[in-house]
């Protein structure tokens, strides 16, 4: 498992910014962030709300990364409206290319409403064909009912993964 | 929206406004593209719907990765709100 400092290095990089940038957004040094990186010390923890923000990702997924959270339902009074919910895909080719998709709920309901086939995956394999099967209407249900977490996980013959979660 | 391309040899960051990046007018050009290539699949009814959907996710979600791929020979595209 990737540790925090390795995760905010990836979230800043994917921002595209500079250490200074992020140490001036937070008000810290640009030392403090460089150690935070290399995991020689840790964000302090009133930083990670603030850090969470920044990066416009969960404090779970900052804190135990994107592949860590199980399927849970939650109950009413504490469930998420359908518009802050995002559906995480995480896509591992077996020739080492990643993909990752961050789709607002409400994206995904417009998509199928306009009725925009959402997964193509490329090839006439097996986990396209997975893919394929899999009903994104069922799932935005779902989310309306409070289900998060990781939805599910694909692993294809030829070493392909895919990963889907409800955040 | 900021599309961010970096490969070995070059390095491209470009920020739009998602307002002038995805109205009508793009859509009508983006449909007749995709139409050109692939009848019937989007319309531009369906794409305005859709550029409309993710502007107003451009405001919840503002920073938001939206695609990020990074190649097996380390090119990145990086799609964010």
């Amino acid at each position: 498992m990737a540790s925090l400092g390795t995760r905010i290095n990836e979230y800043r990089r994917r921002r595209n910014i500079t250490q200074e940038q992020l140490a001036e957004a937070m008000g810290v040094s640009s030392q403090a962030v460089s150690k935070w990186e290399n995991d020689i010390s840790c964000p302090d923890i009133s930083l990670l709300p603030p850090l969470s923000d920044y990066f416009g990702v969960s404090l779970d997924v900052l804190l135990r990364g994107e592949g860590n959270k199980p399927i849970q339902i939650l109950a009413e009074n504490q469930r998420k409206d359908l518009n802050q919910l995002v559906l995480r895909m995480i896509i591992n080719s077996s020739e080492g290319d990643l993909v990752k998709l961050n789709l607002p709920m409400p994206l995904v309901k417009a998509g199928l409403q306009t009725g925009l086939p959402l997964v193509q995956m490329g090839d006439n394999n097996s986990l396209g064909d997975a893919m394929r099967q899999i009903d994104f209407s069922a799932i935005i249900q779902w989310a309306e009912n409070g289900v998060i977490g990781r939805l599910l996980e694909i692993k294809s013959a030829s070493g392909d993964i895919v990963e889907m979660f409800i955040e | 929206m900021k599309i961010r391309i970096a490969s070995d040899e070059h390095r491209f960051n470009i920020t739009l406004p998602n307002g002038l990046l995805l109205n009508s007018v793009t859509a009508g050009m983006a449909a007749a593209a995709v139409n050109k290539y692939a009848k019937g699949i989007l319309s531009y009814e369906a794409l305005r719907a859709l550029f409309l959907e993710v502007r107003k996710s451009g405001h919840h979600f503002k920073g938001m990765p939206l695609v990020y791929v990074h190649s097996h020979d380390g090119d990145e595209v990086e799609i964010v709100l």
